[in-house]
C-alpha cells in the first residue's frame, strides 16, 4: 500500500501524536449516553400511548354505530317516548330529576350528553323506579354544608350554572377528600392566589425544575491553525425538508349514519373493502423532537354493500278446505270451501355493489419523532382536509326492492383526523424507507352526491413509501 | 489496569473504567479527528460522538486485534461519516516543480510532530481525507472510493496530489526556518 518511505515516515511520525481534548468532554460523554438510555425507555411508553389512542379511535367508532342502531331499536320496539320538553327523559320520575339536577354541571353533560343516551337512560330508569342515580351520593355530599342553596331546577336554560348562580359567599367549603370523580371542578375554585406563592408550592416538585446549562468549550485552536472552512452540509441554522413519497393501501371499514329504516338496512350489508391512495407529504422540523407536515394525496375509496336484505312481503292467499258431509237424503258430499287470507311472507333482496369515492386529501399535522439504531420513528397527527370529486354508486330501494344508480361529479369539502406511527430505515444519508400504518377517520358528505344514507369511513391503512431529505 | 479488565469494566458500564479507557485514549484519537476536521470543535464532536459508539458496542469487540486499532477505526468511521453528509470538495492546486528528493526525507525526520499535523490540517479538503486515509491509516484506493463515494481513479489522483502538495509544503516551511 505505502510504495515509499515518505508515507512510512509521515505515518510513524504521526501514530503516537497526542493532542488532549476539552476537559469537559468526558462529562458530556455521559450526560449524552444518558440521555440516550431515557430516550430507550420512553418506547415502551410511546408504545401503550399508541395502543391506547388507538383502541380509543376503534372504540369511538364501534361505540357510534351501536348507538345509532340502538337508537333505532329504541324508538320501535319501545313505547316509551325519547324526549319530554324538559330533556330530561319523560317519564323519570320528578323526584329523581331533581336528585340528578343537583349533581355537578360537568357530571350531568357527560352523564346525559346526547339523546340517545337519555332516551336509554329515561327507559331504564323508567323500569327500575326508586335506583338511586349514579352520582347522587356524591352530589349530596358536596351540598351539605349548605342544602338550602342547592337549588333544583326544570329545565335546561340554567343546568350549566347552577354552580356559578350561587353568590360567592354562599358557595359551599369542600374539603380535600372529598375531591372525587367529577368534583374536580371546584379545587380551581377554592385555591386563592396566596396559596400560588406558598412555600408548599415554591419547595414542589415543579418548582424545582431546571434548565440545564450546557458548557460549551470555545477555546482557540491550539495547534491546528486551520482557516474555517464552509461546511456545505446540515447547518445550525437550517432545518432539513423531509420529502415523502406515499403509497396507501388499506382496508375501509366504513360506517352509515343515521336512524331510519334505510340506514338500519345498508349498515347491514355494509362490508369492510380495500382502498388504496398515493400522494407527497412535506415535514419541516420545528424542534429536535416536532415536525410539522402536510401535503396532498389522492385516493379511491369504495364502500362494499353485500348481502341479503330481509323483508316481508304481504301476500293474499287462497285455501282450499275440502270436507265431507253425510246428508240423510243424498248420501255423502263432498263440500269444498276456498278463505282468502292475507299472510306475509319473508323474502331476500341480494344486494351488491359499490359506493365509489374520488378523494384529493391535505392533512395538516404534527408528528413527534425518536429513533433507534438504523430506525426512525414518528407519531403523527393530523387534521385531514378533503376535496371529494366524485361519488357513484347506487341506493337501495326498500319499497320496491330494487337499487337505483347515482352519479355526481361535484366537489365537497370535508373533514377528518388521523393517527399513525411512521418507521423509517436509512438507506443513504438523504433516502429513507418508509412504513406507517395508521388510521383515519373522515365523512364523505354522500348525501350531497345523491346518496340516501350518510357514509362514514374509517380506514386501517399501511403506507409505504420513500423519504427524500432535503439539506 | 489490564486492557481485558478495563474492557470487562467497560462492558458492566463501570464508570472507573470508562474514564480510564477514555484516558487512555482521548489524546490519540483527538489528533485523528483533527486530520478530519476543519476546527478544534468538529473534531471534538467526532470524538465525542466516537467515544458514545465505543462504550455503547464495547461488548462486540473480540479480543483478538488491539483495543487501540479497534477505538482508531470508530473514529475514523464516525468521522466519515460526518464528511459523508457534507459535500467533499475537490480541488486541484497548481504546484511547483520541486522534487522530493532524499534530502528532503531527513527534512520530515527533524519536522516536529506538531508542525506535520498542522501542515495537514491545512490541505485542501479533498487531499486531507484521502492523503489521511491512505498514508495514515492504511485504507486502500478501493476502500476510500467506497467510503467517500469517489470513483477509485479520483483518489489515486487526488492522492498523489495531496503527497505533492504536502511535500512542497514542507520544502516551503523548511525554507522559512533556514
Amino acid at each position: 500500500m505505502m510504495e515509499n518511505s515518505f508515507e512510512k515516515q509521515v505515518s510513524n511520525k504521526l501514530k503516537n501524536t497526542q493532542v488532549q481534548p476539552s476537559e469537559h468532554l468526558l462529562d458530556s460523554i455521559f450526560e449524552k449516553r444518558a440521555a440516550k438510555a431515557k430516550r430507550f425507555a420512553f418506547y415502551p411508553f410511546a408504545g401503550a400511548l399508541l395502543g391506547v389512542a388507538l383502541l380509543s379511535v376503534i372504540g369511538y367508532w364501534l361505540w357510534q354505530s351501536n348507538d345509532s342502531k340502538t337508537a333505532q331499536q329504541l324508538g320501535q320496539q319501545s313505547e316509551l317516548p325519547l324526549e319530554s320538553g324538559n330533556g330530561q327523559g319523560g317519564l323519570l320520575p320528578q323526584k329523581d330529576n331533581d336528585q340528578i339536577v343537583s349533581m355537578p354541571a360537568t357530571a350531568q353533560k357527560s352523564k346525559v350528553s346526547t339523546p340517545t343516551q337519555r332516551a336509554k337512560k329515561s327507559s331504564i330508569s323508567a323500569q327500575n323506579k326508586g335506583v338511586v342515580p349514579f352520582n347522587r351520593s356524591v352530589a349530596q355530599k358536596s351540598f351539605n354544608s349548605d342544602q338550602s342553596s342547592s337549588k333544583t331546577i326544570s329545565s335546561n336554560a340554567g343546568f350549566e350554572n347552577q354552580y356559578f348562580n350561587v353568590s360567592k359567599e354562599n358557595r359551599p367549603s369542600i374539603q380535600k377528600s372529598e375531591h372525587q370523580g367529577n368534583s374536580h371542578l371546584y379545587v380551581y375554585q377554592t385555591v386563592s392566589d396566596e396559596a400560588m406563592v406558598s412555600r408548599d408550592f415554591l419547595f414542589s416538585r415543579i418548582a424545582r425544575l431546571r434548565k440545564l446549562s450546557v458548557k460549551k468549550n470555545l477555546e482557540s485552536l491550539e495547534m491546528v491553525a486551520s482557516t474555517p472552512i464552509k461546511r456545505n452540509g446540515l447547518e445550525k441554522s437550517k432545518r432539513p425538508i423531509f420529502i415523502d413519497f406515499l403509497f396507501n393501501p388499506g382496508v375501509n371499514m366504513p360506517n352509515v349514519q343515521g336512524a331510519n329504516p334505510l340506514a338500519e338496512a345498508s349498515q347491514s350489508v355494509l362490508k369492510p373493502s380495500y382502498g388504496q391512495g398515493f400522494g407527497l407529504r412535506i415535514s419541516v422540523p420545528v424542534s429536535a423532537r416536532w415536525n410539522v407536515f402536510s401535503g396532498l394525496s389522492y385516493k379511491e375509496q369504495s364502500n362494499d354493500y353485500r348481502g341479503d336484505l330481509s323483508y316481508l312481503e304481504e301476500r293474499t292467499q287462497i285455501n282450499q278446505h275440502i270436507r265431507y258431509i253425510n246428508d240423510p237424503l243424498k248420501g255423502v258430499l263432498k263440500v269444498t270451501s276456498y278463505d282468502t287470507v292475507n299472510v306475509m311472507v319473508s323474502k331476500n333482496q341480494a344486494i351488491n355493489f359499490k359506493n365509489q369515492y374520488k378523494i384529493f386529501q391535505i392533512p395538516v399535522g404534527f408528528s413527534y419523532n425518536f429513533g433507534y439504531k438504523k430506525f426512525e420513528f414518528a407519531i403523527n397527527g393530523s387534521a385531514l382536509f378533503n376535496s371529494i370529486k366524485q361519488s357513484s354508486g347506487r341506493n337501495i330501494n326498500l319499497d320496491q326492492h330494487i337499487t337505483n344508480e347515482y352519479r355526481s361529479d361535484k366537489a365537497v369539502f370535508g373533514f377528518g383526523a388521523g393517527l399513525s406511527l411512521m418507521s423509517a430505515m436509512k438507506v443513504s444519508n438523504r433516502i429513507r424507507l418508509i412504513a406507517e400504518p395508521g388510521l383515519q377517520y373522515y365523512g364523505l358528505k354522500s348525501l350531497q352526491f345523491g346518496n340516501k344514507v350518510g357514509e362514514k369511513a374509517l380506514g386501517v391503512q399501511m403506507t409505504i413509501g420513500l423519504r427524500y431529505t432535503v439539506f | 489496569m489490564k486492557e481485558e479488565d478495563l474492557i470487562k469494566g467497560c462492558v458492566k458500564e463501570d464508570r472507573v473504567c470508562q474514564k480510564e479507557l477514555y484516558k487512555r485514549f482521548a489524546g490519540k484519537m483527538m489528533a485523528v479527528c483533527l486530520r478530519y476536521s476543519s476546527s478544534r470543535m468538529e473534531a471534538e464532536d467526532i470524538l465525542q460522538d466516537g467515544f458514545i459508539k465505543v462504550f455503547d458496542h464495547i461488548s462486540k469487540f473480540k479480543m483478538e486485534g488491539s483495543l487501540e486499532g479497534w477505538v482508531r477505526r470508530i473514529m475514523v468511521n464516525t468521522a466519515i461519516n460526518k464528511i459523508r453528509a457534507n459535500k467533499i470538495k475537490f480541488e486541484d492546486i497548481s504546484l511547483g516543480q520541486h522534487e522530493w528528493d532524499h534530502h528532503d526525507n531527513s527534512v520530515l525526520d527533524k519536522m516536529s510532530e506538531q508542525d506535520l499535523l498542522n501542515l495537514i490540517a491545512q490541505m485542501p479538503q479533498g487531499y486531507k481525507y484521502v492523503f489521511s486515509m491512505y498514508a495514515i491509516e492504511g485504507y486502500s484506493h478501493k476502500e476510500i472510493s467506497d467510503n467517500l463515494g469517489i470513483e477509485e481513479a479520483s483518489s489515486r489522483s487526488q492522492y498523489a496530489k495531496a503527497k505533492k502538495y504536502l511535500q512542497q509544503q514542507i520544502i516551503n516551511l523548511e525554507k522559512i526556518n533556514l
